[in-house]
């Protein structure tokens, strides 16, 4: 009788110790394996409110999930896509392509990888163009944007296998990527902004998405006429999320 | 002589490798040296095994740009004469870098939502930078790898602009380019924010829609012909042009544009209602709230509850096999309005390429039995 009265007694005392150590965790961050809910500028002007003068939506969470209304607006709060945790990332992962010494008729490549985070409601697109095409620093001599095997352009895709085809162009394989490039011999011209060609997209969705990543494969190729020298150029990627 | 070789001359106990200066060393030199002395060696020696580490060269780290977003789009609605602010929090994952920020004007560039860049539209006095230690829009800061920049965003509006809808994007562009030695070009980038601007007297601007295009993907029913009246068919069955002809072992999916005819952006609020030939609902597909922009037209998608990284483009429906005559009715409410659109269409689903295969196998069967 004593050992059954020790045991409760015993077994109460355990469970009152371990409720009161047990840490009241914070409600600040909450997450699975599918998403994590993050509570930014809580004090400040994220999520949903409004006043007299202004209603404003972000994409973010706040405290109270739900509906108000006030001075003659009505705004719906709280999460309406799981999705738009995610914050929109963009990253190149190599932002120097070095040919160095272009060797002549030789089809060259060098490559880096593009990724994009992309929570947003209506996904994402990334733009390419480039300021010029390859130059020389002392002088007007360019390499040409290629033409492909038979004919391309910033806007259309061919396949460039020909050693006797001379320029400079790109390939996309990966993900959200044109389906102008079939497979990795499909090439196109960046979008020369110097002649006031439209920035092209290169990857794009409208799905939410994290590391969506493609590899950029750039091709150059020279004739024997080509003057020597160092040619350069800079190519600028623009990645905006959708509306 | 000096530097010979000579063991006569080596002192005391123990064994020395330095011939002809051992005359001047204590005799403790050797295997009795005092601690603090091997200690000072052993420091000593440690230094310059680092030092020489660091005068190694490294090898090549590739230069990186990484940079997100936070939050990726913002929608306001302002009165004429008021502000509003808006934290923005910009973070570097990538090498060191500066960031200049512009502000730009945006058209659709499809019906899927992407956008096309135009220059400025509205005066960049409409917005300023908060933070004490940014200069006013745009600017130019640095941002060191792995730092959180926030920036608040002061949007404020003059008394005397007009009800109109305004569509722009926050750059943040890195200055980071490559090195580069040869030949070859160097990479720079840009990140934006969407921001979706309403300015409106009363907050309730008229929103108005209208369904562009309502239609099942795929394969259409050929319209039956006759020598003698190639219409025959179609007034027999009224309409029967229109009906789209599925197969029940293909997937389904449906094509839904919709035009925003008003001068203010909504979101399209809605779902498809499938029936079948009885009449009884059999699917309803919700539809993701995508904003349409004033004007514009958005090819609806079918509504995504968690993140996920499939292709699931458009608006699909997978029953298990379905036959028979089916009618999709979609319905399409702007939000925070009462004009509510709806279209309805027709569609056959058979197994069609199963019964064509069989009727071969069958035509294959009878030739081959007459043949013999």
């Amino acid at each position: 009788m004593k050992t059954n009265k020790l045991t409760r007694y015993g077994t109460l005392l355990f469970l009152l110790f371990f409720l009161s150590v047990t840490p009241v965790s914070a409600v600040d961050r909450m997450e699975s394996d599918s998403y994590t809910l993050r509570f930014t500028n809580l004090n400040m002007t994220s999520g949903s409110k409004e006043s007299g003068n202004f209603k404003i939506l972000d994409t973010v969470g706040q405290f109270a999930p739900g509906e108000y209304s006030s001075s003659g607006y009505y705004v719906k709060a709280g999460f309406p896509y799981i999705k738009t945790i995610i914050a929109f990332a963009f990253t190149i992962s190599d932002l120097s392509i070095d040919f160095g010494s272009l060797p002549l008729s030789t089809l060259s490549t060098q490559t880096n990888t593009l990724s994009v985070s992309s929570g947003g409601a209506g996904g994402y697109s990334v733009t390419a163009q480039q300021n010029h095409s390859l130059k020389l620093q002392t002088s007007p001599t360019t390499i040409p944007d290629t033409t492909c095997n038979t004919s391309c352009d910033e806007t259309t895709a061919d396949i460039w296998t020909s050693t006797g085809k001379y320029g400079f162009g790109y390939n996309m394989q990966g993900n959200d990527i044109p389906i102008a490039f079939i497979d990795s011999t499909y090439f196109k011209q960046f979008a020369n902004i110097s002649t006031a060609e439209t920035p092209q997209i290169v990857m794009s969705s409208i799905n939410v998405g994290t590391n969506r990543t493609a590899t950029v494969t750039y091709q150059a190729n020279i004739s024997g006429s080509q003057a020597a020298g160092d040619y350069e150029n800079q190519i600028t990627y623009t990645a905006i999320p959708g509306y | 002589m000096k530097n010979s070789i000579n063991p006569q001359k080596t002192p005391g106990v123990g064994t020395s490798f330095t011939p002809g200066v051992e005359s001047l060393k204590p005799r403790w030199f050797g295997t009795l040296r005092p601690r603090w002395l091997r200690t000072f060696r052993y420091l000593v020696r440690n230094l310059v095994i680092l030092t020489l580490f660091l005068l190694l060269p490294t090898p090549a780290h590739a230069q990186t740009t990484s940079l997100s977003i936070w939050p990726p789009l913002l929608q306001a609605t302002i009165q004429p004469g008021k502000a509003i602010t808006q934290v923005y929090r910009l973070k570097n994952l990538g090498d060191d870098t500066t960031i200049t920020t512009a502000l730009k004007s945006f058209t659709p560039s499809d019906e899927l939502g992407h956008v096309k860049l135009l220059g400025s539209e509205l005066s960049p006095s409409f917005f300023s930078f908060q933070n004490a230690d940014i200069d006013s829009f745009p600017t130019t800061f640095p941002l060191k790898a792995g730092q959180t920049q926030e920036l608040v965003l002061k949007i404020k509006i003059p008394a005397n602009q007009p009800e109109a809808d305004h569509y722009l994007t926050l750059l943040f562009e890195s200055n980071t380019t490559g090195l580069i030695g040869g030949t070859g070009t160097t990479n720079q980038a840009t990140i934006g924010s969407n921001i979706l601007l309403t300015i409106s007297n009363d907050g309730q601007p008229l929103k108005s829609a209208k369904i562009e295009e309502f239609k099942v993907e795929g394969s259409e029913l050929p319209v039956p012909r006759t020598r003698d009246d190639p219409r025959r068919m179609s007034r027999l069955v009224p309409n029967l042009s229109k009906i789209g002809l599925l197969d029940s072992f293909s997937p389904i999916s449906f094509l839904l544009r919709v035009k925003n005819t008003g001068t203010t952006l909504f979101k399209a609020i809605g779902q498809i209602e499938i029936t079948n030939t009885f009449k009884k609902t059999v699917a309803t597909l919700p539809l993701r709230e995508d904003n349409i922009l004033a004007g514009s037209i958005r090819s609806l998608t079918s509504e995504v509850k968690e993140v996920h990284t499939s292709e699931v483009d458009g608006i699909s429906w997978s029953p298990t096999f379905p036959i028979g005559l089916y009618s999709a009715t979609a319905t399409i409410t702007p939000q925070d309005s009462t004009n509510t659109i709806t279209s309805t269409i027709t569609f056959l689903v058979l197994p069609y390429k199963a019964l064509l295969f069989i009727f071969l196998i069958f035509v294959l069967f009878r030739l081959t039995k007459r043949k013999k």
